[in-house]
């Protein structure tokens, strides 16, 4: 893998995010106005907009990650890229893309909690009782610092789950596909409950949840460093899934 | 050029080239085109056109400018005719020569056929 | 220095096996006529070349180097193939300068005044050109790119005959100032046989033909003549396939033309009837 060879991947992949983030920004700084509005006016409907920004970001970075394969994959074979330089100039353009997401969000945090009403996603799970109270809470540089590090984690871990689902749909065969698209939220939303209760007495669910607070630091207090630790380890294994499916993949007619 | 006939694109090729130094279009010591823009032209090949040029390099009516291509030789024209006089029977008579024996004409046919033709210019003229 | 070698190639799809244990060499400073049938395995071939595919065996070497994943081959080849790769909403424009990106060499100023002579204009999104002109803006790159290797798979589909013409003289041109290993994959072969030098056949998956243009045409000829003085003459002759019409009669044979009766007609063997016999099945 020629690291020079990169370079050019990695920018049309920035570039190709650009529109997309651009629009994304608008809308939530347009909610934020309104939200601003709507408080100075009293009007009866409020904009409860608490940690929304976060979720805005990560939802579209997941998606981002999820258009991050075919097109991609098309033009690189065009291009004379390898599938190897492609799954890395990829990866790291996601990694690129998060640390990007998580300054501004975390420069808009600070803005936002001074002018209206608003607990970032990160404090409303590791802060004691913010989201809870009437005043936004206070930002420390260290918090901020903590926040902005939180967040490169989670949106590079929403990116490589989005890049591995739709490697896998490529790779998959129209009968997989379908089998994947209607049985794994099927069993996820309403199937998981049942069939631990009645396979596992409920062992199962409660194993999870076990391990997810160990993994993100709310076992003992609040570690935010173990969740970052925990959500690089989980991003690594989808990414590695994710190169393993990658580096078959064949053209289709 | 119907590359149908017979003979190979090069032998056309340097075919073509003789006919116009002969008719005067290219004059000696006058630039030919090079090998690139013949390919081009004529679709082909650019190996193929420089196979025929060679070969008139090899009978001596072009020849090569270092940097700045092929020009045609001096005294060229004589080379030409005096090379296809030599090759006029080959090419000409015995054809002739074979259509009418396939046509069944005696010799005195062919002459008669002959002398209509110059009578033919002559009238022309 | 940009030579191929194809070593022994296998690529079954499901049943089908559209390539048996293929060898081929292709060597710098030609152009290569790659000819076959519907299915015989040229687009298979090229695409194994190109990494879009990865063989069952066999392995593919560029300037001695493995090709498979490997960025520094891939970088000597373009192909401009049938297939899509573009995304649709790009512009040619767009499309140029990350074939720039991608390929250094990309020469832009000759890939926008290609784009004249061919009348495309740049500002167009892919997904708005034509049939014609997708091809076109494919063998625009494929000409300004500036690789060692180019390969045009099936390049004028739908081309209008002036643009063929032009195409082919763009090809010639840029062939002459910069000799390098052009690859040629088509149907047409009466237009490209005279601009071709070299020649390989797939019938079936496998390689029937590779070589020099000028020896397959001199490998035989044909004579025509009354069905009668024809099947005379061909008697212990090696008989490539024929042509009848009532009593006429025309036959292709190997071999050397010089015990042909007068009764018959000599002709040469052109590329294209040397193709239909070679591959029928």
């Amino acid at each position: 893998m020629n690291t020079i060879k990169m370079k050019a991947p990695i920018k049309y992949h920035l570039r190709s995010f650009r529109k997309t983030i651009q629009i994304m920004y608008l809308c939530v700084y347009l909610v934020m106005l309104l939200t601003v509005i709507s408080n100075i006016f009293k009007t009866p409907f409020s904009f409860e907009s608490n940690s929304m920004m976060e979720f805005v970001s990560a939802i579209t970075i997941f998606v981002i990650g999820l258009v991050s394969f075919k097109e991609y994959f098309k033009f690189s074979l065009a291009n004379g890229i390898s599938r190897k330089t492609q799954f890395f100039s990829t990866t790291a353009a996601l990694g690129i893309l998060s640390t990007v997401l998580a300054f501004i969000d975390t420069i808009n945090c600070l803005i936002f909690t001074h002018i209206t009403h608003y607990c970032p996603l990160f404090l409303q799970i590791y802060g004691i009782g913010s989201s809870f109270s009437d005043s936004s809470p206070i930002l420390t540089p260290q918090m901020l610092f903590e926040n902005f590090l939180w967040l490169v984690f989670l949106y590079f871990l929403v990116s490589m789950i989005g890049l591995f689902i739709t490697t896998l749909y490529y790779r998959m065969n129209r009968g997989f596909k379908i089998a994947v698209s209607i049985f794994v939220p099927v069993v996820l939303i309403n199937g998981f409950e049942p069939l631990d209760s009645y396979f596992f007495a409920g062992k199962l669910t409660a194993v999870l949840q076990n391990f997810l607070s160990v993994a993100f630091g709310l076992s003992n207090g609040c570690n935010p460093y173990i969740a970052m630790v925990s959500m690089f380890v989980f991003a690594f294994f989808f990414a590695a899934l994710t190169y393993l499916l990658a580096r078959k993949a064949s053209i289709k007619n | 050029m119907n590359f149908a006939e017979d003979k190979s694109i090069y032998l056309q090729i340097a075919e073509k080239i003789e006919d116009a130094i002969l008719s005067g279009a290219f004059e000696e010591e006058s630039q030919i085109p090079s090998t690139t823009e013949f390919s081009v032209n004529y679709k082909i090949n650019p190996a193929t056109a420089l196979k025929g040029i060679s070969l008139l390099v090899d009978d001596g009516i072009v020849y090569k400018k270092r940097g700045l291509g092929m020009f045609v030789c001096p005294g060229a024209k004589e080379v030409i005719l005096s090379k296809r006089e030599k090759d006029f029977f080959d090419r000409f008579i015995r054809t002739l020569l074979n259509e009418a024996k396939k046509l069944s004409m005696s010799k005195a046919d062919i002459i008669a056929m002959i002398e209509r033709g110059y009578g033919n210019e002559q009238n022309r003229n | 220095m940009s030579k191929i070698e194809i070593k022994s190639i296998t690529k079954t799809f499901g049943e089908i096996a559209a390539l048996k244990e293929v060898s081929v060499t292709f060597e710098e400073n030609h152009i290569y006529g790659l000819l076959g049938r519907n299915g015989a395995g040229k687009t298979t071939l090229l695409n194994l070349l190109t990494g879009k595919l990865f063989p069952d065996s066999g392995e593919i070497l560029i300037d001695g180097e493995r090709a498979l994943e490997n960025d520094r081959a891939l970088s000597k080849m373009y192909c401009m193939t049938e297939l899509n790769l573009y995304p649709e909403k790009m512009r040619v424009k767009e499309a140029f300068r990350w074939s720039a990106e991608f390929y250094p060499d990309f020469n832009t100023e000759y890939a926008n005044s290609l784009c004249e002579k061919f009348e495309l204009k740049t500002n167009l999104k892919i997904r708005n050109l034509s049939t014609g002109y997708h091809s076109i803006f494919k063998i625009i790159i494929a000409l300004s790119c500036g690789t060692e290797i180019v390969i045009f798979d099936e390049p004028v589909l739908g081309l209008d005959a002036n643009h063929r013409e032009l195409f082919y003289k763009e090809l010639i041109q840029n062939f002459s100032d910069a000799p390098r290993t052009f690859i040629l994959s088509t149907h047409l072969i009466e237009e490209i046989a005279s601009i071709i030098d070299r020649v390989v056949i797939i019938k079936n998956g496998k390689i029937i033909m590779d070589d020099e243009v000028q020896n397959v045409i001199s490998m035989g000829f044909s004579v025509s003549g009354s069905a009668d003085a024809v099947d005379e003459y061909i008697k212990r002759k090696r008989v490539l396939g024929f042509d009848t019409l009532g009593n006429f009669k025309s036959a292709y044979l190997l071999g050397k033309s010089d015990d042909v009766p007068s009764s018959l007609e000599v002709g040469k063997l052109e590329l294209q009837k040397l193709f239909i016999q070679l591959t029928n099945a």
